[in-house]
C-alpha cells in the first residue's frame, strides 16, 4: 500500500493505471479499427484493414508540424494529458468525482484549443463542442450519485469489487448514459462539432486547423475516452465476480456495435435536437431513477 | 444583436460538389445572408463555337455536364435540327427518349445520395449510389459510355441498340424499382431524415414563380411546370406523361418530387421499349443552319435553353445554354437566408445545383 | 422530339426605349422570364429576351451599338434577371442601367475584359476604363468580406 493525496492505493491499482495508460489506446485504436470495418460492411463496401487507425495516426505523427497558433497545439498536448490522467483515476480505482471532472477538463482544453485557431469552421465547432459537453455532463453527474445510492461509494475499486449489481437499481440511468453515449462517442445523430464522416458543413468541426501530432493527439484521446465510457457502462455490471466481469465486457461491445448500427441509420441532428432530447432523457430517465433510489434507501431495501 | 461571422463556404468545401462560392453571415448558427459569386469553372465552351464546326460541336456542348451530358448533347441536335428543319426518325425519338429519362435516373439517384450526404447518412448516401452503378452499366452497354456518351447527333444517333439490349434494359429497370423503393421509403418516411427535411428552406408556389425557379424546386413548390408537357413533344403526352407535383415546397417536397420523377422516368423507359418501331435511326444532313432557333428540354434539374445562331457556313455564329441551375440561383439564395447553419448543405443541394452548367 | 412550334421563333426587333413597356406587358399577362441571349452582330450587340408562358415563347430583340451598349435593367420587374445581366455585361460589357444585385463585372471571372465584344475594347477606352474601376470597387468589396471574417475570427 502506498499513500497517495492522503488515500490509500494498493499496488494491484498502480498496475491497472499503468495498463490503461499503454494498452488505453491499443484497445481504443482497435475498437476503431473495427468500427470502420463494420461500419463499411453495413454501407456495402470493403473497409479499410482493422489497422488503419494505427497507420493513420502513425503518419500523422511524421507530418511536419503546421499550426495557426502555437497555444492550440499546447491545448491540444494538455487536454491529452488530463485526459490520460482521468483514466488513471478511473482505471486506478480512484474517486469518480475526480474522474469526471478531470475528464470534462480536457474537453474543456480541447474546446479552447478550438478557439484558439482562429478559423471560423473551428470556432463553430468549439462551440458545439460546448453544447454536447452540456447535454451529457447532467446525465453523467446523475450516473455518478446513482452508483453512489446503489454502492455506497465514490471509489471505483469499491464499486467493481462488490456489492449488488448495480444494473437493476439503475436501469433508468443506464438508458439515459446510452442515450449520451451516442453524443459523447462522437456518432450520428449527434457527430456536431467534428465528424468522422465527410462532408460536414463544418469541414472538420472543431479540427479543422488541427494537422500533423496534434491531430494524432485529439485521435489518440478519442481512444482513450471511448476506452473511458466503456468502463462508466462496465461500472454498471460489475460485482467483483468473474462472471460479471465477462457479462460487463460483453455488454460492452454489443452497445458499441449498437452504437455503430445508430450511427449509419440515422441522419445528422441539429444542435437544439441535441440538447434538448438529451436533457430531457436525463430528467425522466435520470432523475426518475434516482427518486427511485431514494425511495429503496428510506425504506431500507437498499443499505 | 449577437455577432457577425462570416463563414467563407466554397469554392473548395466538402459539401459542395462542385465550385461556388457563399459569403455566409452568420448570427450564431443563423444565416442572416448569403452572397454568391461563380466563375471558378467558366471553361468558355460556347466561345468554341468559333473553333469548332457545328457537328463537332455535339461533343462540346455534352462536355458542359458529366450527370445531364446526354440532355446537354440532346437539346443542342433539338436546336440544329430545327434550325434546319430536319425531321428525325421515330425510332431515334424513342431512343433519345430511352437515354434522357435513363438520365435523369442517374442524376436523381446522384442526387439523392448528395443529399443523404449533406444530413450525415452516410450509410444511406452508400447504398443510393450503389445503384446508381445499375444504371451506369445500362449507359455503358448501349452507348459505350459512363459519363459522355457521343450517341445523339444533328439528324438523329450514331448507333442503334438491339432488341435483346433493350429487353436486358427493361429487366434490369423492373429489377431496380424494388430496390429504389426501399431507399425511397427511408427518405420519405424516415423519422430522423424527415426532421432534417420537413420544414426547411419553404419556398411558395408565389415565391418559386417570383424567383424563376424551374424543375424539380418550381414543381416541389406546387408549380405545374415541365417542358415535357409541350405541345409538339408528343412522345411523352402519348406515353402518358404528367409532371410530378407536391405542394408543401420544402427540401422534403424537393425530395419527394424527384425520387417520384425516378419511378415516373423508369416507367416512360419501360413504356417506351415496349412500343419503339423499326427503322433507320438518323437521316442524312446536308447544308448549314442559317437562321435563329431556340429549343428546350428538360433536363433532370429541370429546363434548359439551347439557342443557335447560324450564318450559313460550317461555324455557328452563336450557341447559348441556359442551364437551369442558373435560373434555380435566385431561389437558393432566397431560402439560405434565415436558415440554420446546419442546414446550409441540404439548401444548397435540394436545387441540385450543377456549377459547370451554369458557368459553362 | 422537344420541338417547338414555328410561333415560337418569332423575335421582334425592339428599340432600347420601347424595351420596358414590352416587359412589363408580358409581367402583367404572367409570363417567365426564360432566358436573355447576346450576340455580336456585325458593329452591334444584339440582347434577345425570351419570356416564356406554357408552350408559347414571346421573343424580342433589342440591337445595341457595339462600342457603347447601354440599356435599362429589368431586375425591378424581373429580380432574378440578375444572372443573366451580369454575365451578359461582364461577356459584352453591355451596361444594364438599374441593375440590381450589381456583381460589378466579377460574375464571369475572365482574362480579359469582355471577351466577347472587341469592338468595346478597341473602340471605347473610357467604356473599359469605367469597367476596370467597377472591378477595383468590388475587390475592395471582396476586402471587406474577408476583414469582417478576420473580425469573426479574432473575438
Amino acid at each position: 500500500m502506498i499513500s497517495f493525496y492522503g488515500s490509500e492505493i494498493s499496488y494491484f491499482q498502480v498496475i491497472t493505471a499503468a495498463v490503461f495508460v499503454v494498452c488505453g489506446p491499443l484497445v481504443g485504436g482497435l475498437i476503431a479499427g473495427f468500427d470502420r470495418k463494420i461500419t463499411a460492411r453495413m454501407q456495402g463496401r470493403q473497409g479499410p484493414p482493422v489497422l488503419q487507425p494505427f497507420y493513420d495516426v502513425l503518419k500523422l505523427m511524421e507530418k511536419e508540424p503546421a499550426t495557426v497558433r502555437g497555444s492550440q497545439d499546447f491545448y491540444i498536448m494538455t487536454s491529452l494529458i488530463f485526459c490520460v490522467i482521468t483514466g488513471v483515476f478511473f482505471f486506478g480505482g480512484g474517486n469518480l468525482l475526480m474522474v469526471i471532472f478531470t475528464l470534462t477538463t480536457a474537453d474543456i482544453l480541447l474546446v479552447l484549443g478550438g478557439f484558439a485557431s482562429n478559423s471560423s469552421y473551428s470556432q463553430i465547432g468549439a462551440e458545439r463542442e460546448l453544447v454536447q459537453l452540456m447535454s451529457t455532463e447532467p446525465m453523467i453527474i446523475l450516473l455518478t450519485i446513482g452508483l453512489f445510492l446503489a454502492k455506497g461509494s465514490f471509489g471505483v475499486a469499491e464499486i467493481i469489487s462488490g456489492g449488488p449489481v448495480a444494473f437493476p437499481y439503475l436501469a433508468g440511468l443506464f438508458i439515459g448514459v446510452l442515450y449520451i453515449f451516442t453524443i459523447k462517442l462522437r456518432k450520428s445523430p449527434f457527430d456536431l462539432s467534428m465528424s468522422h464522416h465527410m462532408h460536414q458543413e463544418l469541414v472538420k468541426g472543431l479540427t479543422t486547423e488541427f494537422s500533423g501530432r496534434t491531430l494524432a493527439a485529439i485521435e489518440m484521446m478519442h481512444w482513450y475516452e471511448n476506452v473511458i465510457f466503456l468502463g462508466f457502462i462496465f461500472l454498471f455490471f460489475a460485482n467483483g465476480t468473474p462472471l460479471w466481469w465477462v457479462l460487463g465486457i460483453v455488454v460492452c461491445l454489443f452497445l458499441y456495435f449498437v452504437e455503430i448500427l445508430i450511427d449509419n441509420t440515422y441522419a445528422r441532428m441539429r444542435w437544439q435536437f441535441t440538447l434538448k432530447s438529451a436533457w430531457a432523457v436525463t430528467i425522466i430517465f435520470g432523475g426518475a431513477n434516482l427518486l427511485v433510489l431514494y425511495y429503496l434507501h428510506a425504506s431500507q431495501l437498499l443499505s | 444583436m449577437a455577432k457577425r461571422t462570416v463563414i467563407p463556404f466554397g469554392p473548395q468545401h466538402p459539401v459542395l460538389p462542385e465550385p461556388v462560392h457563399l459569403d455566409l453571415v452568420l448570427e450564431d448558427e443563423t444565416v442572416v445572408e448569403a452572397i454568391p459569386s461563380i466563375g471558378y469553372i467558366h471553361r468558355g465552351l460556347e466561345k468554341l463555337v468559333e473553333k469548332r464546326e457545328w457537328p463537332e460541336m455535339v461533343s462540346v456542348i455534352e462536355r458542359i455536364c458529366g450527370i445531364c451530358s446526354f440532355g446537354h448533347g440532346m437539346g443542342y441536335c433539338l436546336s440544329i435540327e430545327g434550325n434546319m428543319g430536319i425531321q428525325i426518325p421515330e425510332r431515334a425519338e424513342y431512343l433519345r427518349l430511352i437515354w434522357h429519362e435513363l438520365g435523369r435516373v442517374h442524376s436523381h439517384l446522384l442526387w439523392l445520395g448528395l443529399l443523404a450526404d449533406s444530413f450525415g447518412f452516410e450509410s444511406l448516401y452508400m447504398h443510393t449510389w450503389k445503384l446508381r452503378e445499375t444504371v451506369l452499366d445500362l449507359f455503358e452497354r448501349t452507348t459505350g459510355g459512363r459519363v459522355i456518351f457521343s450517341v445523339c447527333k444533328v439528324g438523329g444517333l450514331r448507333r442503334d441498340v438491339d432488341a435483346d439490349t433493350l429487353a436486358l434494359m427493361e429487366r434490369k429497370l423492373t429489377e431496380l424499382v424494388p430496390e429504389i423503393e426501399e431507399l425511397a421509403k427511408v427518405f420519405i418516411e424516415d423519422s430522423s431524415v424527415g426532421s432534417r427535411l420537413k420544414g426547411v428552406g419553404v419556398l411558395t408556389a408565389e415565391e418559386a414563380a417570383a424567383l424563376g425557379a424551374v424543375g424539380p424546386v418550381a414543381r416541389g413548390s406546387g408549380l405545374r411546370m415541365d417542358v415535357r408537357l409541350e405541345e409538339k413533344d408528343r412522345l411523352y403526352v402519348d406515353l402518358g406523361f404528367e409532371p410530378c407535383v407536391e405542394t408543401a415546397g420544402d427540401s422534403h417536397a424537393r425530395c419527394v418530387v424527384r425520387i417520384r420523377e425516378l419511378f415516373q422516368s423508369i416507367e416512360l423507359i419501360k413504356a417506351a421499349i415496349q412500343r419503339i418501331p423499326d427503322g433507320e435511326v438518323s437521316v442524312p444532313v446536308k447544308g448549314n443552319p442559317e437562321r435563329e432557333y431556340i429549343a428546350r428540354v428538360e433536363q433532370p434539374r429541370g429546363e434548359a435553353y439551347y439557342y443557335s445562331k447560324g450564318a450559313g457556313e460550317k461555324f455557328l455564329k452563336r450557341i447559348r445554354v441556359r442551364t437551369p441551375t442558373n435560373a434555380n440561383i435566385p431561389a437558393m439564395v432566397k431560402t439560405l437566408a434565415g436558415a440554420q447553419l446546419a442546414d446550409v448543405p441540404i439548401l444548397i443541394l435540394t436545387i441540385d445545383p450543377c456549377i459547370s452548367c451554369t458557368e459553362r | 422530339m422537344t420541338g417547338q412550334t414555328e410561333k415560337n421563333q418569332n423575335i421582334t426587333t425592339l428599340g432600347a426605349d420601347g424595351l420596358l413597356g414590352f416587359v412589363q406587358e408580358r409581367k402583367i399577362e404572367g409570363w417567365r422570364l426564360g432566358v436573355m441571349i447576346a450576340n455580336l452582330a456585325d458593329e452591334n450587340v444584339e440582347v434577345i429576351y425570351v419570356f416564356e408562358k406554357g408552350n408559347n415563347l414571346s421573343n424580342v430583340r433589342v440591337v445595341l451599338p457595339a462600342e457603347d451598349p447601354g440599356i435599362p435593367s429589368i431586375t425591378f420587374l424581373y429580380g432574378y434577371a440578375f444572372v443573366y445581366e451580369n454575365e451578359i455585361h461582364d461577356l459584352f460589357g453591355v451596361v444594364f442601367e438599374g441593375l440590381q444585385l450589381d456583381f460589378g463585372g466579377n460574375y464571369f471571372v475572365t482574362a480579359e475584359k469582355t471577351p466577347w465584344n472587341p469592338l468595346l475594347a478597341r473602340v471605347s477606352p473610357e467604356a473599359l476604363q469605367s469597367d476596370d474601376e467597377m472591378g477595383d470597387e468590388t475587390g475592395s468589396d471582396t476586402g471587406q468580406v474577408s476583414e469582417k471574417a478576420e473580425e469573426g475570427g479574432e473575438g
